[in-house]
């Protein structure tokens, strides 16, 4: 009864981590999945098998590649999860101490929830425990000695050592505290006879269970799974999924209105839209810390040396992570805006093709070579506004530039430069005719026809304490309160 | 036949059979107009006797068959696109070819068909390149490096090992390993950061010392030692970059100073010349006279940057140096005008028998591995003619040269092949000077370069092995007290 209780919790968590992981946590598996790269190429088995830790980072990896479909990359795990309870449970003599088997899988389904945790810390559980089972298996004592010290010396190196965080420190203490727990478990399993315990052990389980059901969900970043997700729909070009996400939602982070902006660019509605949305200066349309997004948004820009720049830093500078598909992809991208280029391009094209769920990709065509900057200057980071200015002095006919510059000096509220750059354009939308009238009234110029009874109900509420949230999707509100 | 051991027995010799018929071309053989185009290209090349098997690939092929001529026939198989020579029978057929030139012939299985294409050559040249090459691996990035190593690998076979890992010393940056060349050699290497210092090697015997001084601008940089293995000649320099906007540049690198400093490794001191200090000119890239009497330099005159970097062009000049007093002399003189060409030079290499010097030489600026337009140049010292290389070149950035102990081979760093990462290439100098050809240092598996994402760096030739690995650097860099050098007038 209380094996089968196991069996019914076992696979209640392997769903539950499915169903939760897959479709509340798609944005982060969608981040691991590009940091990560699987080749089927014996090369790429035999390097990654070559280092410490190799046969856990190997099959970590080819499992990971399965994250580029959420449902069945968290099924995956779930299965792995319900595998390493089923190879724990072997262990156990008597029923008892059953529910105890649940917890590694348990902690594992909790670490994963943060996205620095790699899966090689599953497998390298899993593998651990059913190669002592096996070990234990065997019969004959001096074949069970041999295999028990071969396992684990392949386990040292093959195994235990694998990477199981993706970042320059990790919490190696925590990390043999689960595998010195995992172990601990299993020798208690082993050695605890057979109680007359009926309904206590099922009774654990079924609680245990509902505890791990209640704690889990609370673990999620809810911050970074919103980069996450904003980051990921840019990287497939759902500006329309963007703006769906976006509408009625408060945007949390900086990062997010980064990605908001774009696609109300790239929908052509950035100078119309952009102050629906909370907006708070130039780092609301890029931030250069997260080199990933902002250089998406650079390439679509036109200024595409510069997003190969951070495309490729980011990818050569972390320093426990691999390159991953997602910086190949864009490196396709970036480097196939012109012929001269296209020899590297093929060369990143070649090492995707060897993966599963990118072998047929092809770069896109949305920066042509005319949308970059024909005379060169050196890009300033710190002066975002400045180096639009440049490219759209050239590039005039580059609208994203356009629409960018004229964003960037509005949200510096620079409204005389933005005057003179854009006050006789035939091209004015809702946030450009704002910022002229700011301009007009403080020069004294007449306002437009169509603006002056909105005007008038703006000066009438301006400074009251009711009446401005009607306001506050308007360049003024941002213009006078933020 | 139910004998399970006489079915062997016919087995056996059937597939032996089945393989060589599936790699020989049986009935009609198609001829192509054309060269084959493998890769690495080895066609057409010069290369040493004590090269390490050219293998490569040739896309689409499902059998090769290669038969090369020479004094004696030769004949190597392939069951797939790659041609990979086994080493003994490479090596001997080297050695009984030495001083001739091979004439090869490749049919290649593609689709079905069996296709002969026109022959090419090599020329086996029986001056040794030296048997090892030193080279940093690393991320073409631009400021930034996750991991970085230097990897000394023998030529002659396909021997590789890591003679430092910035994994083992807290990740910091190591650059400039560098060979004097001589009898008794001396290299040195920078390891940068926190512990880090120049890491000098003579006789086996390693030390740890750090050149920068309060009288100077900084450590040591780019430079040379002499033969003797007691004076370095360096840079000192406050290095700066910028990152360019238009399309087909990519990153500056420039000196917002640059001095020359002379360490002399016996007693410790760093000393330096008031005609290769000071802000009013830039010096950089100082390398060695064959005899140590002379130093050759770049040297431009110092404008402001990085708003007039691409009017920054440098010029060779050259000091004496008096290995005696350990002086460098009164006098310098402009040995090249490049600035009157519109170039810029840098990284300068004399030949071991002081007669070139070979150099960079880019549109403007003193970092050519980042200037696609980059080539080397050879300067003839007695008669001042250059010599543009052309038959080496290639379409982007050649750089990071060196000479071979004997001076009949160069090795460089190329992008030629894709603008961004580096490949270690060599060049046979032919008797009247000019270079040939050149040709990429073979590797076990042709795909190799292809799917590798490290570029190769600084490639250094030198004959005799590092006395030291990776484990023994690390000891060194945290375990080994610095020597501090001190200004000497």
């Amino acid at each position: 009864m209380t094996r089968r209780i196991f069996h019914i919790a076992n696979i209640a968590l392997a769903l539950a981590f499915w169903l939760f992981y897959g479709l509340e946590c798609n944005g982060t598996m969608h981040g691991i999945e590009g940091d990560s790269l699987f080749l089927y190429t014996s090369q790429f088995a035999r390097e990654m098998l070559g280092r410490n830790g190799g046969l856990a980072n190997w099959l970590g990896a080819f499992i990971t590649q399965f994250y580029y479909y959420p449902l069945l990359g968290s099924a995956l795990v779930g299965l792995l999860l319900a595998l390493l309870a089923e190879g724990v449970a072997r262990f156990c003599k008597s029923d008892i101490t059953l529910p105890l088997a649940l917890l590694p899988s348990m902690v594992c389904a909790i670490l994963l929830l943060d996205p620095k945790w790699t899966l090689a810390l599953p497998v390298a559980l899993c593998l651990c425990v059913w190669a002592a089972y096996a070990v234990c298996r065997i019969k004959v004592l001096w074949i069970k000695a041999g295999c028990a010290v071969g396992a684990a010396i392949f386990a040292w190196f093959k195994i235990i050592d694998c990477q199981f965080y993706t970042y320059a420190v990790a919490p190696v203490k925590t990390y043999y505290i689960i595998l010195a727990a995992t172990a601990l478990i299993c020798v208690i399993c082993a050695i605890v006879p057979q109680l007359k315990m009926r309904w206590i052990p099922s009774i654990a389980t079924v609680a245990l269970t509902a505890v791990f059901v209640i704690i889990a969900p609370g673990k999620v970043d809810r911050l970074q799974e919103e980069i996450a997700d904003y980051s990921h729909l840019v990287r497939v070009r759902d500006w329309d999924g963007i703006l769906a996400k976006a509408a009625g939602n408060r945007l949390s982070s900086p990062l997010s209105t980064n990605a908001v902006n774009l696609a109300l660019e790239m929908k052509g509605r950035l100078g119309e839209d952009m102050f629906n949305y909370y907006q708070s200066g130039t780092r609301s349309l890029v931030n250069f810390e997260e080199r990933k997004l902002s250089s998406e948004i650079l390439y679509l820009l036109g200024f595409v040396n510069e997003a190969r720049h951070l495309a490729f830093e980011d990818m050569a500078g972390n320093p426990s992570r691999d390159r991953g598909v997602y910086h190949l992809t864009r490196l396709v991208n970036f480097n196939a805006v012109d012929s001269l280029r296209r020899p590297i391009a093929e060369r990143y094209l070649n090492t995707l093709h060897k993966t599963l769920f990118y072998r047929h990709f092809e770069h896109e065509q949305l920066v042509c070579p005319q949308m970059e900057p024909n005379s060169d200057f050196f890009f300033n980071f710190g002066d975002f506004c400045q180096m639009l200015g440049f490219l759209y002095n050239q590039k005039p006919e580059n609208e994203r530039a356009r629409d960018y510059f004229a964003a960037a000096l509005l949200l510096e509220k620079r409204t005389s430069v933005f005057s003179s750059f854009f006050g006789e354009s035939d091209y004015c939308p809702k946030s450009w005719k704002e910022a002229l009238q700011i301009t007009a009234s403080i020069n004294g110029g007449e306002t437009a026809p169509e603006l002056l009874e909105y005007v008038n109900s703006y000066n009438a509420c301006y400074g009251k304490a009711s009446g401005m949230g009607r306001y506050s999707r308007t360049y003024w509100y941002y213009f006078n309160f933020r | 036949m139910h004998n399970p051991e006489m079915k062997t027995r016919l087995l056996i010799p059937l597939i032996c059979f089945c393989i060589l018929v599936s790699c020989n071309p049986a009935g009609k053989v198609g001829t192509a107009s054309k060269a084959p185009c493998i890769f690495p290209d080895y066609t057409e090349i010069t290369v040493p006797y004590n090269i390490a098997p050219l293998n490569f690939k040739f896309e689409g092929a499902s059998a090769m068959l290669l038969d090369i001529k020479g004094e004696h026939n030769y004949r190597f198989r392939s069951s797939g696109e790659t041609m990979k020579f086994p080493l003994r029978r490479w090596k001997a057929m080297l050695a009984a070819e030495k001083g001739n030139t091979l004439t090869l012939t490749l049919q290649a299985k593609a689709e079905g068909k069996w296709v002969c294409y026109p022959e090419f050559k090599w020329e086996i040249r029986p001056e040794k390149i030296d048997s090892y090459i030193s080279y940093r691996l690393i991320e073409p990035a631009y400021e930034v490096w996750n991991v970085l190593s230097i990897n000394e690998r023998n030529v002659e076979t396909f021997d590789e090992r890591i003679l430092a890992a910035n994994s083992l010393t807290g990740r910091s940056c190591m650059n400039c390993h560098t060979s004097n060349r001589a009898p008794v050699q001396t290299t040195f290497l920078h390891a940068r950061s926190a512990g880090g210092a120049t890491l000098y090697q003579r006789d086996g015997k390693i030390r740890k010392v750090n050149t920068a001084t309060d009288s100077t601008a900084g450590a040591a940089v780019y430079g040379e030692i002499s033969q003797d293995g007691r004076w370095g000649i360096f840079t000192t320099a406050d290095i700066r970059n910028g990152l360019h906007s238009a399309a087909l540049e990519r990153f500056e690198v420039f000196d917002d100073s640059s001095d020359l400093i002379l360490v002399d490794f016996e007693n410790n001191t760093v000393t330096d010349s008031p005609l290769v200090k000071g802000p009013e000119f830039q010096e950089t890239f100082p390398c060695w006279s064959a005899d140590n009497r002379t130093v050759y330099f770049c040297r431009a005159e110092a404008l402001k940057q990085p708003e007039q970097t691409r009017q920054m062009h440098y010029d060779i000049y050259s000091i004496s140096f008096d290995p005696q007093t350990g002086e460098l002399g009164d006098e310098m003189v402009k040995i090249f005008d490049a600035a009157a060409r519109g170039k810029s030079v840098s990284h300068l290499k004399c030949s071991p028998d002081g007669r070139k010097l070979l150099f960079c030489a880019s549109d403007y600026g003193t970092f050519p591995i980042w200037h696609i337009e980059t080539d080397l140049w050879m300067l003839d010292l007695q008669t001042g003619e250059i010599d543009r290389m052309k038959e080496t070149n290639g379409e982007f950035a050649d750089s990071y040269h060196c000479w071979s102990t004997n001076g009949r081979w160069i090795c460089f760093a190329s992008k030629r092949d894709d603008r961004v990462y580096g490949r270690p290439y060599f060049a046979f100098v032919r008797e009247d000077g000019t270079t040939t050809k050149a040709f990429v240092l073979p590797q076990r598996n042709p795909n190799f370069y292809l799917t590798t994402f490290k570029s190769f760096n600084i490639p250094e030739l030198y004959d005799t092995p590092e006395p030291y690995d990776a484990r023994d650097m690390r000891k060194f860099y945290f375990g080994t007290e610095t020597e501090q050098m001190t200004y000497s007038r």
